[in-house]
């Protein structure tokens, strides 16, 4: 019987969880948020409660540790960036360029900690993080303009 | 394309957007001057005849009692080596008269400062190829410019790139961080730029080509800086401005002059470039006209000129003197004129600085780097469809390093042709029959005539530039009346050492010319010294032929030895030269006694003072531990993150930063080599947590495997 199955039937799948699997999901959403510069008990509630909604929408080897980190780092990323997108309102944040210089701009943004409380809060209203996030959204280059820069040739002369 | 000469009136080709279209030009900054046929007939006139005239002196001189083989061969090297000096003696003449009279170099009317008609029209972009330089300096020579354009009110029309070429991962991630805090503090978000090249093929010339093929096309123009290049905001915008009025205008260099350093060495170099920089810009800017040259920073460049015309070829051949071009400024302005733009050295642009490396040594060292790059120009001299002033150019580039050898085959066979004389009993009755003998002529002063026409000709325009800054309004922002001394003081250290960059530069070439090819590295731009011992070592050659040299002179003649002695002693005590001059203690003593005092000393303008506030705001910010602080600090992490460009790594590359990551969880990042950190900085870097629990997770794994 898959995770799924289990879910399908009314299961929670935190009730199906072994102890392993509940370090290794506080583990990388520690490290989320780490990366994140949080501490904060809510937000990482949030992204708990988000990597297990995505383990329990999953199939996987549950023994398979590798695979699973990989999954709940992808499941993590995919949370914060839907976030991020709800937030801002722009449709790229799951690109990897993107979704770091997001994570630059909330980690300037909240240096003071005002928005760790926001932080994955699908319910608050975060117009303000929005500003605050494009005041500090970094560029690092204007749109790019291809062309192309033909070497010259020292035989005959230019036409 | 439009062709243009420097005599004929031109169409102007269009603006690279076509917007400025119908916009009225002021006639104002027009770059345009009577006589430029006259002018350059002027100077090499002047030249050759003063070379002719020399070339004769010394025929006379050395054939008063019949030329030998050894003495055709001095007349020879003499002449070359005259023409050189006469070159630059007329340039310097004329520098002159345009300085005194104040006069427009390119006009030839009043020097007027330039009043523009309205806010700047074009798009420009600030670009600064970097690699391995120190972020700090870099970053501070950016804000100083960038604050003296907000002033002007013209930072619209402006943007800035950085372009790193950088492979020190430690400095990687140090330039990164600088450039966010650049950006944050400047509220410059949108203005400021960070591109990293992944394969820096080409050197400065291909990362400026990726530049051009990627996001140059956005701009009109761009003013490429080196790493130690600030600009006043005026200066920057004046030459947008005439670049916007000139549409026939490729290239337009400002005279950039060196500042910032304080060691002895490197205060000496400034002071001279100060007081007779002008002096040779102005002479240069005279008779070269549309055809200047360009130097590789500080000046402005239309981009769709350079794309279209200044990817360089690679010369057929290996390296040294084929491949890739090095000295790829001198190329992309000659092909700028064979194209038909024009390329502008204006001598009034002030507010243009660089630094100057501090000592001797580090001097040499990038002379040793321009020495191939520039030997190189000598298969583009003959390449067919440059204009005659570009193979000029080609030539005085060459030249700069060629005339040292020979200089010293010149001394070299003037101490064969001596020993030769000694040797040679004299004959009354030579050859024929003859009632009459045949008295020794005495040359003598002939030969002082020579001697002082010579030197004469290689230091008086640097005498009258010195003497007109001691006796001009403005001569306490150089020392007041110790301009003089300062003078005389410079005349003596650059007389010892023109014989031992005479040595090094024949070294240069020698080296060059049998295939020897130099690195790639950033210049010293630390005021460092250079300890005794290490200049003992670098020079120990030098003093044993300055030695053995001396020993033979004084066998072949005691007079000739003294003749010899100013070049004997430049070699002998090259140790000393080079170690107390790269003195940081002397040379701000010498600050301290008004010695050699330039006006950016004296008072110091807005950016300069800029550039030091902000150095010593990041004095010594941390360039250590670039892969550390990625794993520590989230900002950097994900900064670092954002700046790679997207892909995934191929499996065999997963693989490798797999067992590199466990290296460093289990022995540190100490463990890891230069190559190993930059292969795990060009993915995103795992934080620490992660690299951690894989090494758990490896344990875990080997721990099941062998239950």
């Amino acid at each position: 019987m898959t995770d799924l199955t289990f879910a399908s039937q009314g299961y929670s799948y935190a009730a199906f969880e072994s102890a392993a699997m509940t370090r290794l999901i506080e583990d990388t959403a520690r490290a989320w948020l780490r990366s994140f510069g949080l501490t904060n008990a809510s937000a990482n509630q949030r992204l708990v409660t988000a990597l297990r909604d995505a383990l329990a929408q999953d199939s996987f080897a549950a023994n398979d540790r590798t695979n699973m980190q990989d999954l709940l780092d992808q499941a993590a990323h995919d949370a914060i960036a839907g976030w991020f997108e709800q937030v801002t309102g722009q449709h790229d944040c799951y690109r990897s360029t993107a979704f770091s210089m997001l994570r630059c701009a909330f980690l300037s943004a909240n240096r003071d900690g005002i928005w760790s409380e926001h932080f994955l809060d699908q319910e608050r209203k975060n117009n303000d993080l929005a500003i605050a996030l494009s005041v500090q959204m970094m560029l690092p280059t204007p749109s790019l303009k291809s062309c192309e820069m033909p070497r010259q040739t020292l035989e005959r002369e230019a036409s | 394309m439009n062709r243009t000469s420097d005599q004929q009136e031109t169409t102007m080709p269009d603006g690279p957007t076509g917007q400025f279209d119908g916009v009225a030009y002021d006639p104002a900054v027009k770059l345009r001057g009577p006589g430029v046929g006259a002018r350059r007939f002027f100077l090499f006139g002047a030249s050759l005849a003063a070379t002719a005239y020399a070339a004769w002196l010394m025929a006379d001189v050395l054939g008063a009692d019949q030329l030998t083989i050894m003495e055709m061969v001095v007349v020879t090297f003499f002449t070359i080596n005259f023409a050189w000096i006469s070159l630059s003696f007329f340039t310097g003449i004329v520098g002159l008269f345009l300085r005194g009279l104040k006069l427009d170099a390119i006009t030839l009317k009043r020097l007027k400062p330039i009043e523009r008609q309205g806010p700047l029209r074009s798009k420009n972009v600030v670009v600064i190829p970097v690699y391995n330089e120190d972020p700090n300096r870099v970053f501070a020579g950016l804000r100083a410019s960038y604050e003296s354009l907000a002033a002007t009110g013209e930072i619209d029309a402006f943007d800035f790139f950085v372009l790193s070429d950088t492979r020190d991962p430690d400095i990687w991630i140090a330039e990164e961080m600088a450039w966010a805090k650049a950006c944050t503090d400047l509220n410059a978000r949108g203005k400021i730029f960070f591109r990293r090249r992944t394969e820096n093929t080409e050197r400065k010339s291909g990362n400026l080509k990726e530049f051009c093929e990627t996001y140059a096309a956005n701009y009109d123009h761009m003013i490429v800086f080196d790493a130690d290049s600030v600009m006043s905001g005026e200066a920057m915008v004046n030459m947008a401005y005439l670049m916007e009025n000139n549409q026939d205008a490729g290239i337009i260099q400002s005279p950039p002059q060196p500042t910032g350093r304080q060691t002895l060495f490197a205060r000496i170099l400034q002071f001279i470039s100060r007081v007779h920089g002008p002096t040779m810009s102005a002479g240069l800017s005279f008779w070269c006209m549309g055809s200047s040259n360009y130097w590789g920073h500080n000046a402005i460049i239309r981009v769709k000129a350079f794309i279209e015309c200044c990817g360089l070829p690679v010369l057929s051949g290996k390296p040294p003197m084929g491949g890739h071009i090095l000295s790829h400024d001198f190329v992309e302005a000659a092909f700028m004129r064979k194209a038909g733009w024009r390329c502008w050295l204006i001598p009034q642009l002030e507010g243009s600085w660089e630094e100057l490396p501090p000592n001797l040594i580090d001097f040499a060292i990038r002379d040793r780097r321009w020495c191939q790059g520039n030997m190189q120009h000598a298969r583009l001299m003959v390449a067919p469809g440059f204009k005659p002033l570009s193979r000029l150019h080609f030539f005085m580039g060459v030249m700069s390093f060629g005339s040292s050898p020979l200089w010293l085959l010149l001394l070299l066979s003037s101490t064969v042709a001596t020993l030769q004389n000694t040797q040679l009993t004299y004959s009354f009755f030579p050859g024929h029959f003859t009632m009459f003998p045949q008295w020794p002529v005495d040359r003598s002063f002939e030969m002082l005539v020579l001697l002082i026409f010579t030197i004469g000709m290689l230091v008086l325009p640097k005498i009258i530039s010195i003497l007109m800054v001691c006796l001009g309004r403005d001569r306490k922002q150089y020392g007041g009346v110790m301009v003089l001394a300062s003078g005389v003081l410079e005349t003596l250290y650059s007389a010892l050492q023109a014989p031992i960059m005479m040595m090094l530069h024949a070294q240069f070439v020698f080296s060059v010319l049998t295939g020897n090819q130099v690195g790639w590295d950033a210049q010293e731009r630390d005021d460092a010294g250079v300890p005794f011992r290490a200049a003992l070592k670098t020079h120990r050659t030098i003093i044993v032929i300055g030695l053995i040299w001396g020993a033979i002179a004084i066998f072949v003649d005691t007079a000739f030895f003294w003749w010899l002695s100013p070049i004997l002693a430049g070699l002998v005590l090259s140790p000393w030269l080079t170690h107390y001059s790269s003195s940081l203690k002397i040379g701000k003593a010498a600050r301290r006694m008004k010695l050699f005092v330039t006006p950016e000393e004296y008072d110091s303008p807005d950016e300069l003072r800029a550039l030091d506030r902000i150095t010593a705001e990041n004095g010594g910010g941390d360039v250590k531990d670039g892969l550390l602080r990625l794993i520590e600090d989230p900002y950097a992490n994900a900064l670092h993150s954002a700046l790679l460009p997207t892909r995934k790594p191929d499996a065999r590359t997963g693989i490798e930063i797999g067992i590199i990551y466990e290296k460093l969880a289990r022995l540190g990042i100490e463990s890891l080599t230069r190559d190993e950190k930059l292969l795990i900085l060009s993915w995103p870097v795992k934080p620490l947590d992660q690299i951690m629990a894989g090494r758990d997770a490896h344990a875990a794994q080997k721990t099941n495997e062998s239950s």
